[in-house]
């Protein structure tokens, strides 16, 4: 081997390579993932996801079997929020054996995420509600919809900024700027006094 | 705040899920519906049986609620059952349970065609059993429909108390007892019911206790149980033995002992394993070997049974 082709080798050697950053998330039992982030993607206990670092956010369940006939029983669909880089975690929920017990949970939300040395890492849940039929469920619209509700486990949808209330607003500005007008024209006649001073001092503090 | 999301390495479906139980869920009203079917390859322990296909679950359970306000729920509950019309029994009834109720934080009152609290007992952990019973209360009876029950569940102990009434149906009275707790992983349960057949002179009394620890390879558990009816005991007891043997696999050995006054005690042991499919762990396959040292009248011993079956549930 020539010493430009050796000297080549040890500099490649050298060279420090770009670490891949990502969190594993492994899934205890009865959990299970609807949505990542913004897609529909579905996940079963004891399986494994690969996420980039940064900010999570998913639509998980815990469904197992309750009481002496082990009827399958489905918790509410949540929405778990949290940060997380270049680590290993792992969400469970608490053993559910009843249907008191699936009753506390949906009220409580009390997922468990912890690191590899079983530390608990903090994270935020709530419960992505829909009304009507539950047969099929479109997580990822259900999940986009939540997001623009500024809901305290969502996430800043693209399109959308945060004022300085936390009140999350459109950057995409209507072109038909006269409807606007017309129905904060409408809605505002409509309104009685209370809530008029209510919206006049909303004006003026988001124009300070 | 730009997110980037790399690929998730499991299986992916398109738009639309399915949520397993709840069918509709609006303004305090919840519709769930649940299925359970079982069917089975199966040649009974016992003489001269022959193998069939057996339908051991072939149930549709139907819960609805409304939340009342101020923790206060309603509650209907429908289960439907065609195990034995698939067996070709054409007059048999399909209701398996019917009752409605009222639920208040931790206690629900609910009456009708139902369970008694003491169908709570027992760790018995076979598909079936042939020559003895599941335990005592099996033995005697579980289920009626003149019935009123009461559930509390407290932070660490559940209760379940009922009592079928001696109506014109002549199924006789039953009062049930059952409470169960946990003492530092170790379940135990006790359960009571005095029965009066209808029109039956004398009462008949049955008690049981069963306790069962799980040290994480395996979950060991036993129950003994008595009746004592005019002075004629019956007892039973079962040991059994749950490993989880991989996060799909479940192997469980176990055995019962069944005595009768003035009779021979009967011993039934069985072994069985259970497979849930990784990727829809409500789909399993089974397979059980039966043994028991039941008797016939010239002396030979009961033939082995076995089964396979699967069981679908949602």
């Amino acid at each position: 081997m020539t010493r430009l082709a050796w000297t080549t080798c040890l500099l490649a050697a050298l060279m420090p390579l770009p670490a891949l950053a990502e969190v594993q998330l492994t899934l205890g039992a009865c959990v299970n993932v609807q949505a990542v982030q913004d897609s529909e993607q579905t996940a079963g206990s004891g399986q494994s996801l690969t996420l980039a670092d940064g900010t999570q956010q998913l639509v998980v369940e815990c469904t197992t079997e309750i009481g002496r006939e082990e009827v399958l029983e489905t918790s509410d669909a949540f929405v778990v929020r949290f940060e997380a880089a270049d680590t290993a975690l792992a969400l469970s929920a608490p053993e559910i054996e009843s249907r008191n017990q699936m009753d506390a949970f949906n009220q409580q939300g009390n997922w468990q995420l912890t690191d590899r040395q079983g530390r608990e890492v903090a994270f935020t849940a709530d419960v992505l509600e829909k009304e009507g039929f539950q047969l099929v469920r479109d997580y990822a619209r259900e999940l986009a919809a939540y997001n623009r509700s500024g809901a305290k486990a969502a996430v800043a949808a693209p399109g959308l900024i945060t004022n300085q209330d936390g009140l999350l607003l459109d950057s995409h500005v209507d072109p038909d700027q006269e409807m606007v007008s017309r129905m904060l024209r409408y809605w505002y006649l409509k309104a009685d006094e209370q809530t008029r001073k209510e919206w006049d001092s909303w004006v003026d503090s988001s124009n300070q | 705040m730009k997110k980037l999301l790399l690929a998730v390495a499991v299986s992916t479906v398109a738009a639309g899920s399915v949520n397993a139980a709840t069918v509709y869920e609006k303004d305090g009203f919840t519709y769930k519906l649940n299925g359970d079917f079982q069917i089975q390859f199966r040649q009974a322990t016992g003489f001269d049986e022959r193998a069939e296909v057996e339908y051991d679950d072939m149930e549709l359970k139907n819960y609805v609620a409304y939340d009342l306000g101020n923790d206060l729920t309603a509650f209907g509950r429908l289960d439907v059952g065609y195990k034995k019309a698939a067996e070709g029994s054409q007059d048999a009834s399909n209701l398996e349970e019917a009752y409605v109720g009222l639920k208040y934080g931790v206690a629900s009152f609910s009456f009708g065609k139902q369970d008694f609290a003491g169908d709570e007992f027992g760790i018995e952990e076979a598909y079936e059993v042939e020559t003895i019973d599941e335990d005592r209360f099996d033995g005697v009876e579980t289920a009626g429909d003149d019935t009123i029950r009461v559930d509390i569940e407290l932070e660490n102990v559940y209760i379940a108390a009922s009592h079928e009434m001696d109506a014109a149906d002549q199924d006789g009275e039953y009062y049930d007892l059952f409470v169960a707790t946990e003492l530092a992983g170790l379940e135990l349960a006790a359960a009571y019911q005095q029965s009066r057949a209808a029109g039956a002179a004398e009462s008949a009394d049955t008690w049981g206790v069963s306790a069962s620890y799980d040290f994480g390879f395996m979950n060991l558990a036993a129950d003994y149980s008595s009746t004592d009816e005019d002075d004629f005991e019956t007892t039973q007891y079962n040991l059994a033995a749950v490993f989880a043997v991989a996060a799909t696999t479940d192997v469980a050995l176990g055995m019962g002992n069944k005595e009768e006054d003035d009779a021979d005690d009967i011993t039934e042991w069985y072994a069985n394993v259970t497979y849930k499919f990784p990727a829809a762990k409500n789909v399993s396959v089974f397979a059980e070997i039966a043994q028991s040292d039941l008797e016939d009248a010239s002396g030979d011993d009961a033939d082995m049974g076995f089964l396979a079956g699967m069981r679908v549930k949602f």
